[in-house]
């Protein structure tokens, strides 16, 4: 982790991440081992840019990154079910969360078109597939990410009706959220730590994902400050 | 004694404060319906108590914040009307005792699944004030959880299937309706269900927006008179 809070800094003290792609051999060079190909710790691999300038393309894509993110971790919770110490009523809830995810990343790529071209890879370190606990742990953690994601992400768009889509996905992966939540606890009032969900910001997601992730997720930042929600939780910690 | 009728709403306007305006409505109800569900002695059973008060206090922190809301848009808050959870006798009877728990959870999830679909019918109105939509957008969510849990409670999933109210009673059926929207800007989700997961899972995926007159009217059952 060290190395990539690093790394990160090194990034940020450049300014941008943008130059990223267009040198990655500098950042080879700068990697923990010497070739970063090697590696497939979070952020060790190619750059993934999302540019704000891009409007809203832009946090379309952020959304497109974070459901690749989700619905792979799914698909691969899914998978595991055979060798899981998850129960069958745990299995059907997180089979439904699997569907509805892959199904939100495939209509946010054909909205995309040309722009969907990217492809993450998922490093899920410190994750048990096997493991009930872990499993469950990760998942509220993914869907807290999309949940607060998509609550901070609305302001940057212009086109009202992408603000009514992100307000479709967002209930639904709030839903998700309550139910994992449940299943670790059920009948608690975890299902919802607070009144107000979480608004993040663009640099809180971005760091959030980039810990589940091989690919350097590069963000040109919007020009425009980011508007906390009730919380006022939407910046890095 | 003002009283805050539908009628006193502008329907056909969509503004920021008419919005506010309803959302402060969809807030009253839901506060005055759990408070009261907890003050019922013997209502809520000790194991589901954890759930009604958290759902509880977050629809009071609610109610203050659509109120300081409204305020900061230059809108005067409505007092809070009267409500009547028989919805004018298709719930015969309710009236939170010991042994109707189970009409407690319907009135509880034909609120939280109206709540949930009348916010994002408001949100496409609040993007001229990015603070007013992202408070709007933290409120929209949370109900979203409490639905889920209500409906959790009462055995379904905490997503809606097709435009099923499950075993809800009629009059909540436009809670539902529109639910089994397939297509998302023009993208047709059943088609991309199909290929990839089956098609059962399709139109869970996505909650719809109810329009102000929509919403309106479901709530209408709830307004005494």
């Amino acid at each position: 982790m060290t190395g990539m809070t690093t790394r990160r800094d090194f990034l940020r003290v450049l300014g941008i991440g943008g130059a990223l792609t267009i040198f990655p051999g500098l950042f080879a060079a700068c990697a923990d081992t010497g070739n970063y190909r090697e590696i497939a710790g979070p952020g060790s691999g190619n750059a993934i840019r999302i540019d704000f300038a891009d409007g809203d393309i832009a946090v379309l894509q952020f959304a497109y990154l974070i459901e690749q993110l989700e619905s792979d971790f799914h698909r691969q919770v899914v998978a595991s079910f055979a060798s899981s110490t998850l129960s069958p009523t745990e299995r059907s809830v997180l089979a439904d969360i699997a569907s509805h995810d892959a199904i939100h990343r495939e209509v946010l790529k054909t909205l995309l078109g040309v722009n969907a071209s990217f492809t993450l890879t998922p490093a899920y370190d410190n994750v048990d597939m096997n493991d009930r606990a872990s499993v469950l742990r990760t998942a509220t953690a993914l869907k807290e990410l999309s949940v607060g994601a998509y609550n901070g992400l609305a302001q940057y768009l212009t086109d009202a009706n992408t603000v009514l889509l992100f307000g479709k996905i967002v209930s639904v992966e709030a839903r998700h959220a309550a139910a994992i939540r449940d299943l670790i606890d059920p009948r608690s009032g975890n299902f919802a730590s607070l009144a107000f969900d979480d608004a993040l910001g663009p640099d809180a997601i971005r760091s959030i994902v980039q810990r589940y992730v091989v690919d350097r997720i590069v963000l040109a930042a919007p020009s425009a400050m980011f508007v906390q929600g009730p919380n006022g939780s939407g910046s890095p910690s | 004694m003002t009283r805050l009728h539908s009628s006193r709403i502008d329907l056909s306007s969509s503004d920021v404060i008419d919005a506010l305006q309803f959302a402060l409505l969809t807030e009253y109800l839901s506060a005055e319906f759990y408070s009261r569900g907890l003050n019922a002695v013997g209502l809520i059973p000790s194991g589901d108590r954890r759930v009604i008060s958290t759902i509880s206090a977050h629809e009071s922190a609610h109610l203050g914040a659509v109120r300081q809301l409204l305020v900061a848009a230059g809108g005067a808050a409505q007092s809070k009307p009267d409500f009547d959870f028989t919805a004018h006798g298709a719930l015969p009877g309710f009236a939170f005792l010991p042994d109707q728990y189970d009409m407690f959870l319907v009135i509880a999830q034909i609120i939280e699944d109206t709540s949930v679909r009348a916010y994002k019918g408001h949100l496409a109105h609040l993007m001229v004030d990015k603070a007013t939509l992202t408070a709007a957008l933290a409120i929209h969510s949370a109900e979203a959880r409490h639905a889920c849990a209500i409906r959790r409670i009462r055995g379904c999933k905490g997503w809606i299937t097709a435009n099923s109210r499950d075993d809800l009673p009629g009059f909540a059926q436009a809670t539902y309706d529109g639910e089994d929207n397939p297509t998302q800007r023009g993208v047709n989700v059943l088609a991309v269900a199909t290929a990839l997961v089956g098609s059962t899972n399709a139109t869970e995926s996505f909650d719809e927006p109810l329009t102000l007159p929509q919403a309106a009217a479901i709530l209408a059952h709830f307004l005494a008179g």
